[in-house]
């Protein structure tokens, strides 16, 4: 696949990548061919006309806190407000539903996940004037790296503030 | 309702698969039940709400802001769990354990409503005084997704009872015809992926609403609100904001804006 290194998209850009750091990661090629976009719910890149990376690295930043999801809290129960509170992960393994709980789980788990990411990502990024554009479920993968949050906001930052992305832009 | 219904045995299952315990403690809410004559305890607050939903199913859920002594008592008993636990407890930030203090988050069902109308519910809850939030929407004692990204708070008084209007509820992926709802829905297919999102919104108290059977309308206060900034809820399935609230809540782009004040409301 070609790649644009993150330099070269900055400089490829506008005004708006000045003053963004360095990054040495390569940026994938949006220039994804219509037959491999993914899920158009959940398979995009966002961009916003006129934001600076360091604006949208900052959007990004405070819009990643609220990505993890654990467990649903019920009622009645105790909320620390304030004090952040630990995430009590979500398990597929089936529970009581043995070996077929564990199966079914093991399906559902990457979609469901998923789609609660984005939709959390959606509810607090669009607001902001970001836009939605197709891409591959490759290409998202590559800018969603749960190991590395820094690493996908430095380049999802760029995206957005880069050139408006070759892709179909999604509405909303 | 299938697809709710559906969410709501998934979440079931999810939660059981989890090895979590509900704590048997005190609810703290007691709701108000119909033909049950309604008093105004000297101790306690009484929340007056109605709630316009597609599905009986729907819940409204407040949160309490808990007191500095009762924040104190959920850290002391976080780390006696966290030093029981020993090695496999992993790090302290990350320790989940279930906590059977006094609750602060209160569930005010649909289906436990005092009237139901046409359209329209009137929930009647009797909760502890304080400072509340209001925190999110969910069904059969799961929170399903959280106001985060802005709500409104107000205060519950002893010995009062506080009408804080209809509570607006429709499916986030369809234009909704309520009008307050207007800027929270119909997001098309990414309001409705595994999970719906539903939009919510809140319509200030108003002539010829609900009232509450033999509850003297000259001792109910409309709720006082003002703006609440975004909070992280990492255990709620979804996360969305309040639809705009006239004179209370708006949004400037992701900030939440207190109207009263015209100031912003900062993150939590």
């Amino acid at each position: 696949m070609v790649v644009m290194s993150a330099t070269a998209l900055m400089g490829a850009c506008c005004a708006s990548a000045q003053g963004a750091p360095t990054i040495s990661e390569p940026l994938p090629d949006l220039n994804v061919p219509e037959q491999q976009w993914g899920d158009d719910r959940k398979y995009v890149i966002l961009h916003k006309a006129g934001v600076s990376v360091t604006e949208a690295e900052a959007d990004f930043g405070f819009c990643w806190r609220f990505l993890p999801h654990g467990v649903q809290r019920r009622s009645p129960s105790f909320v620390p407000w304030r004090r952040g509170e630990a995430t009590r992960p979500v398990s597929y393994d089936g529970g009581a539903y043995g070996l077929v709980g564990a199966a079914i789980g093991a399906i559902i788990q990457g979609p469901l996940e998923r789609s609660i990411r984005q939709s959390r990502l959606y509810a607090c990024m669009l607001p902001r004037g970001y836009a939605r554009y197709r891409t591959s479920e490759d290409v998202w993968g590559r800018l969603n790296d749960d190991e590395n949050p820094q690493k996908s906001i430095r380049l999802q930052a760029l995206i957005a503030a880069g050139p408006v992305p070759p892709t179909a832009r999604m509405e909303p | 309702m299938k697809r709710l219904t559906r969410y709501a045995a998934i979440a079931a299952c999810l939660w059981l698969a989890s090895g979590v315990a509900q704590a048997k403690v005190d609810p703290g809410v007691r709701l108000i039940t119909a033909g049950e004559p309604v008093v105004v305890a000297q101790d306690k607050a009484l929340a007056i709400l109605r709630i316009q939903s597609p599905s009986s199913m729907l819940s409204a859920f407040l949160m309490r802001i808990p007191s500095s002594d009762e924040l104190s008592a959920y850290e002391t008993a976080k780390h006696v769990a966290y030093n029981k636990a020993g090695k496999k407890a992993g790090a302290f930030e990350s320790f989940v354990f279930d906590y059977q203090g006094v609750p602060n988050l209160y569930e005010l069902p649909v289906k436990k409503a005092m009237v139901r109308g046409a359209m329209v519910a009137l929930v009647v809850a009797e909760l502890p005084p304080g400072d509340y939030i209001l925190y999110g929407q969910g069904f059969s004692s799961f929170l399903h997704e959280c106001m985060c990204f802005g709500t409104v708070g107000f205060t519950l008084r002893a010995g009062q009872a506080t009408d804080l209007g209809t509570l607006l509820i429709d499916k986030g992926s369809e234009q909704s015809s309520i009008p307050e709802l207007t800027a929270v829905s119909g997001l098309g297919r990414i309001g409705r992926m595994d999970y719906e999102l539903f939009a919510v919104g809140l319509r200030l108290v108003r002539p010829g609403d609900i009232a509450v059977p033999g509850l003297d309308a000259a001792k109910i206060a409309p709720a006082q609100f003002h703006a609440i900034g975004p909070f992280v809820e990492a255990n709620a399935t979804l996360a969305t904001r309040l639809a705009p609230v006239a004179g209370v809540l708006r949004y400037d782009g992701g900030r939440v804006i207190d109207i009263a004040s015209g100031r912003e409301a900062l993150a939590n």
